[in-house]
């Protein structure tokens, strides 16, 4: 049971584990090629590898070290008795030629800090001392060395460079420039690798610096509708092992598994994945949870409304005013308006003794800003009037009919006079004040 | 190899030059030998006999005598940090008690008596001063191994003592100080004469009791341009513990606590270059696999083997790594540089030109030519033909700010590192009145600034200086400059482009004939290219930017693919042993176009695609390149309800919006602005069309493209 639970949570939360889609397999493979390149012909390479989040090339990258598992520094395998079990003299070959460095343009702020995060992750790897003092100089010069060094005794280094963009977004480039003029000097054997969700990442280098990077860009793409069923397969469907107690246990599983996939909801639901997002993360993200309530018999406790109707339907009547109210003002197509504006259009449209006071509504209405129902369109600092400042609705007026429509406590009134043109008729002031009062 | 008859060295046994041949297979490499009583490890300093005579008959002193009494041993003994004389404490008039801490100078050195006169007996000399007298060598064993006849072998890194580098001892150089050079030789083990040990300069400070075998070594000494480079931080502390106890059995000589270098600048960052630990794990490595099929085919640029397959040395020869033997296509430039250089070396010219700028778009071998022409001089100075020089090449984007330049440059020339403020006020003296320093510092010195464009401060005092000096009487500096701008002098104050714009070389963007001369040299040797398929390639990338890296590149690929194509298997064709039209093509097709926008739409996701399709619409009815989201959500669900589509909810459609904006295949504001968000297309929308005409899932959007 555990072994089941370790291998069903490791192919859902470790991306190296999942299994990946077919599509993908051949980056995989043009990946795999442009390693073997580096560490056994000595070529450097650089290669980006492209897509949208999720989907994507993160799971590739990892997914190809993970072929190549035992670390030359950290393991102390024995290459004898992998021979044995090794099939493909590469998958050794890798094991042992290869150290690895990675980067996140997230987070290094600038080129200094990220050379010394390289200079900081060999020493590491190889058990040297790290001078926090290095400045970016002498932390290339020791890259070099560095480099020099594992070139003579046959090891390739792999930078991996996560967030690409913002490497290249940073001034003058000098990291990059230098990793990858590194690759040029016939004693460095070395890939770089970038990894960036930008499709248009490659444009954003600088002359001189595309000159050097060898313009191989790798595209992955979320997979088509059709592969996601027999990924999800993949995926829960547990090896069956030999041992006769866990057998049963594996295909009880395996049963009720395949009998999900049948299921009409399953199925429109993976439709409805496809048509929205179909990268595996989004997948695994949202079918569990429906996996979950079938597998305990227990009712599905998604909410009935997306996430901004269910806002709506929290917020107090004054709040539903005041947004009525702009809508209103909208309506007679008056584009920006301010918060006293939108105070004396409810006093308007409210002529009652018993209206709220300006005070409580710009509490309210700081609720909504703070919501982000609403926003300042000046966009400026917070120095001016707040009542003056010029506000805007974030939210269309669809969702605030359906909000109406979801709430609760609104009155009728509220939604007759968001649907009508013109003020409230005396009667229905009078039902409203009525309502209101029953609430308080 | 005619450096190093320059400085004389020669390996001790005449068997060692036919040795050199043998191959690595032959070897066994080991990390630690045995010989002589003494263990020898990689990465151990070790002493190496010059010559195997002058060894037998000086005594193998370890211990230094008294200059008072002449006897070895017995009581504490104190070191002169002038003399490095040793003396008992009590033979001094008046007798110390202890070691005084600071500085002690000796009673002759302090009456400036001469040192060397005095003994008339023969004193025992000890290998620290024969090693400072230049009569022994310092190295750093890299390798071990056996020969196939059974003999210990090593190669060792040289260690020169100050006064065997060109510019002599100078006042900074500490007395123990050593200088490692870039030359290894190979000797056999018999000629070491036993341990010595070199320590970082804070290694060494703090060392303090490890006898009189000590050194301390900072910089890297390049003996073709008579450089110092500092060395690089690779300590390791574990492994200098174990070597500090093992040199603590030693018989112990009790000296002077502070041996400080006297003007070693104080820095903060360890630097050092105990490697020890780091070559025997590089070198375990190595060994082990030594003669395993693994290894066997790696393949060495200089090297093709005869197991390559031709698309093999073709890559090989293609890679930008590859150094070629000479550079074709630029020969004009070549002599202009050259005749530069030659003009501005010849002593007593006193013209103006000595600056250079050089000028060209990435790719066309500015760098590679002016290394190439100053491979050339060398040539030409070990014949003798010209004067002796120097040779300092920098690049503007490996500095940490521009004004480390004079840092980088003041250090190369007299191997001190300081802060730059004081660097720039000692080369300022030196460029000005050059003709009153002595030696290799009163030879011409050529310096080599690449990416100049990236010293350019909002003063511009740094590229000022650097071309101000030049013009100085005397300086006896030239620079050249590299940078991609061919108006950079323009754009620069008028004080310094009148200085560095008078001599100008400009490498144009090179053409197809030229690119495909490039690429035939490179191939020359092997027949792996079809004649077109190169003149396709050199024809496509001359066409986009005349860069040979992505000529070669472009070529590289194509060979990559050739073999992924053989492997795969077709062979029943009679030419795919050649590389291509195909190839190239399809390696132009991946590298040139960017499909990828095409094929990124074309894989999204329905609403993705409904989406872009939306956008697009808003685009024809509004004619305005930019919309808001509210107005594209709204196109969106006219879309969707006129053809039984469900339309998505708001908050999905969103986040839909930011991811296709996140690829950049819209450009759009942050997702906070909901409603309001601004969104625009990043390509022409004729893209979103040709894209997504005829898409399986969505027949109907076509009527709307």
């Amino acid at each position: 049971m555990d072994a089941a639970m370790q291998i069903l949570r490791c192919r859902l939360y470790d991306p190296r584990a999942s299994p990946v889609f077919a599509s993908a397999e051949e980056n995989r493979r043009k990946l795999y090629d442009l390693f073997r390149h580096t560490i056994c012909q000595a070529c450097n390479n650089s290669a980006l590898l492209l897509g949208p989040r999720g989907c994507a090339p993160n799971v590739g990258a990892r997914a190809r070290f993970e072929r190549n598992p035992g670390d030359f520094s950290g393991s102390n395998f024995d290459r004898r008795e992998d021979l044995l079990f090794v099939i493909s003299p590469l998958k050794l070959l890798f094991c042992c030629f290869r150290s690895q460095v990675r980067l996140n343009g997230l987070l290094h702020a600038d080129d200094r800090s990220a050379l010394k995060e390289i200079a900081k992750q060999l020493c590491v790897e190889h058990e040297l001392e790290f001078s926090k003092a290095a400045s970016f100089e002498e932390n290339l010069r020791f890259l070099t060395v560095i480099l020099e060094q594992f070139s003579l005794s046959h090891k390739a280094l792999v930078l991996v460079l996560d967030e690409f963009d913002l490497f290249a977004q940073k001034p003058k480039q000098s990291l990059l420039y230098n990793l990858l003029d590194l690759l040029q000097s016939p004693s460095s054997q070395a890939a770089v690798i970038g990894i960036s969700c930008r499709l248009d990442a490659d444009q954003l280098l600088e002359k001189r610096v595309r000159s050097r990077f060898s313009q191989r860009k790798i595209l992955f793409l979320p997979p088509p509708s059709e592969e996601i069923t027999r990924f999800l397969e993949a995926v829960l469907v547990i090896p069956v092992d030999s041992s006769a107690n866990l057998a049963q246990h594996a295909n009880a599983f395996n049963a009720k598994i395949s009998a999900w996939l049948q299921m009409e909801t399953t199925k429109e639901l993976v439709n409805k994945l496809a048509a929205l997002d179909s990268s595996p993360r989004n997948i695994i993200d949202s079918v569990f949870r429906n996996l979950l309530d079938y597998l305990k018999n227990t009712k599905s406790t998604t909410p009935k409304h997306p996430p901004t109707i269910c806002a709506l339907a929290d917020l107090s009547v004054l709040e539903l005013f005041l947004l009525t109210s702009m809508k209103r003002l909208e309506n007679k197509e008056r584009d920006t308006y301010t918060f006293n504006s939108v105070f004396k259009e409810y006093q308007d449209g409210y002529k009652s003794s018993d209206s709220y006071s300006k005070k409580a509504a710009y509490k309210a209405f700081e609720h909504l800003l703070e919501r982000e129902l609403i926003g300042y369109s000046d966009g400026r600092a917070v120095s001016t009037l707040s009542h003056l400042r010029p506000v805007k609705m974030l939210i269309s007026f669809e969702e605030l009919e359906q909000g109406l429509e979801a709430s609760p406590i609104c009155p009728a009134t509220l939604r007759q006079w968001y649907s009508q043109p013109g003020d409230l008729s005396m009667f229905s002031l009078i039902t409203f004040s009525w309502n209101v009062s029953a609430e308080a | 190899r005619s450096v190093k008859r320059d400085l004389g060295f020669s390996p001790v046994l005449p068997r060692a030059r036919s040795r050199r041949k043998s191959r690595d297979g032959d070897r066994k490499y080991v990390s630690r030998i045995e010989w002589n009583d003494g263990v020898f490890e990689v990465g151990e300093d070790v002493y190496v006999r010059k010559l195997e005579s002058a060894e037998r008959d000086e005594s193998d002193e370890e211990v230094e005598d008294c200059r008072v009494c002449g006897k070895v041993g017995g009581e504490v003994m104190i070191e002169c940090d002038a003399c490095l004389g040793g003396f008992h404490l009590g033979c001094l008039e008046p007798p110390l008690e202890e070691v005084p801490g600071g500085d002690w100078i000796c009673f002759k050195c302090e009456k400036k008596e001469a040192v060397g006169e005095e003994p008339s007996r023969r004193r025992h000399r000890t290998a620290r001063e024969r090693l400072l007298a230049k009569e022994l060598w310092a190295a750093r064993i890299e390798r071990l191994w056996m020969e196939a006849d059974g003999s210990p072998w090593f190669s060792g890194r040289w260690y020169l003592v100050p006064e065997e580098t060109a510019s002599g001892r100078q006042p900074h150089n500490g007395s123990r100080e050593l200088f490692r050079t870039k030359h290894v030789d190979h000797n056999e083990v018999e000629s070491i004469l036993r341990h010595c040990y070199v320590f970082s300069p804070e290694d060494f400070s703090k060392a303090s009791n490890e006898g009189d075998d000590v050194f301390y070594c900072e910089y890297d000494y390049e003996m073709k341009w008579h450089t110092f480079k500092r060395i690089v931080d690779l300590a390791d502390h574990d492994f200098e513990e174990h070597e500090e106890s093992k040199a603590s059995n030693k018989k112990r000589r009790s000296s002077t606590p502070n041996k400080t270098p006297n003007k070693t600048p104080k820095r903060k960052v360890n630097v050092g270059f105990t490697m020890q630990k780091f070559f025997i794990l590089l070198y375990q490595s190595h060994t082990e696999v030594t003669g395993s099929e693994v290894l066997r085919r790696k393949i060495f640029p200089e090297d093709s083997g005869k197991d390559l397959t031709e698309i093999e040395k073709a890559k090989i020869a293609l890679s930008l790594s590859t150094t070629p033997g000479s550079l074709p296509c630029r020969e004009k430039e070549c002599k202009e540089i050259e005749a530069f250089v030659t003009d501005a070396l010849k002593e007593g010219l006193e013209n103006l030109g000595k600056c250079l700028y050089i000028s060209g778009v990435p790719g066309t071998g500015k760098t590679a030519t002016v290394l190439d022409v100053m491979r050339r001089m060398e040539k030409k100075l070990s014949t003798k033909e010209i004067q002796p020089y120097r040779f300092v090449a920098m690049n503007g984007l490996r500095l940490t700010s521009p004004e480390q330049t004079y840092t980088v440059l003041h250090e190369a020339l007299t191997g001190q590192r300081l802060s730059w403020k004081r660097a720039l006020q000692l080369l300022d003296e030196r460029f000005s009145n050059c003709k009153s320093l002595g030696g290799v510092d009163s030879r011409p010195c050529i310096l080599l600034v690449d990416e100049l464009d990236l010293l350019v401060t909002r003063s511009q005092s740094v590229l000022y200086n650097l071309f101000d000096w030049p013009c100085r009487p005397n300086s006896r500096l030239m620079v050249i400059g590299i940078a991609n701008t061919i108006d950079l002098p323009e754009r620069l104050l008028p004080r310094i482009a009148s200085r560095m714009g008078l001599q100008r070389v400009s490498f144009s963007p090179y053409s197809y004939i030229q690119l495909q001369e490039i690429i035939s040299f490179r191939l020359s040797g092997t027949e792996a290219f079809e004649k077109a398929a190169v003149e396709f390639a050199s024809r496509k990338v001359a066409a986009v930017s005349g860069d040979a890296r992505r000529a070669l590149e472009l070529c590289r690929r194509a060979a990559e693919l050739a073999e992924c194509r053989q492997k795969s298997g077709d062979l029943e064709e009679s030419n795919t042993r050649l590389i291509g039209m195909a190839d190239v093509e399809a390696a132009v097709t991946e590298m040139f176009q960017a499909p990828h926008v095409q094929v990124a739409m074309r894989m999204c996701s329905k609403h993705a695609k409904i989406f872009l399709v939306a956008m697009v619409y808003e685009y024809h009815r509004t004619g305005m390149v930019e919309t808001t989201f509210d107005q594209v959500s709204r196109a969106q669900s006219l879309l969707c309800s006129n053809n039984g589509e469900q339309p998505p909810d708001k908050d999905v459609l969103l986040s839909i919006g930011c991811k296709l904006g996140e690829c950049r295949l819209l450009l759009c504001e942050t997702g906070s602005r909901h409603r309001l968000q601004k969104l625009q297309l990043n390509f022409p929308s004729d893209d979103v069309s040709f894209a997504l005409r005829d898409c399986l899932d969505l027949p109907w959007i076509t009527k709307y493209l």
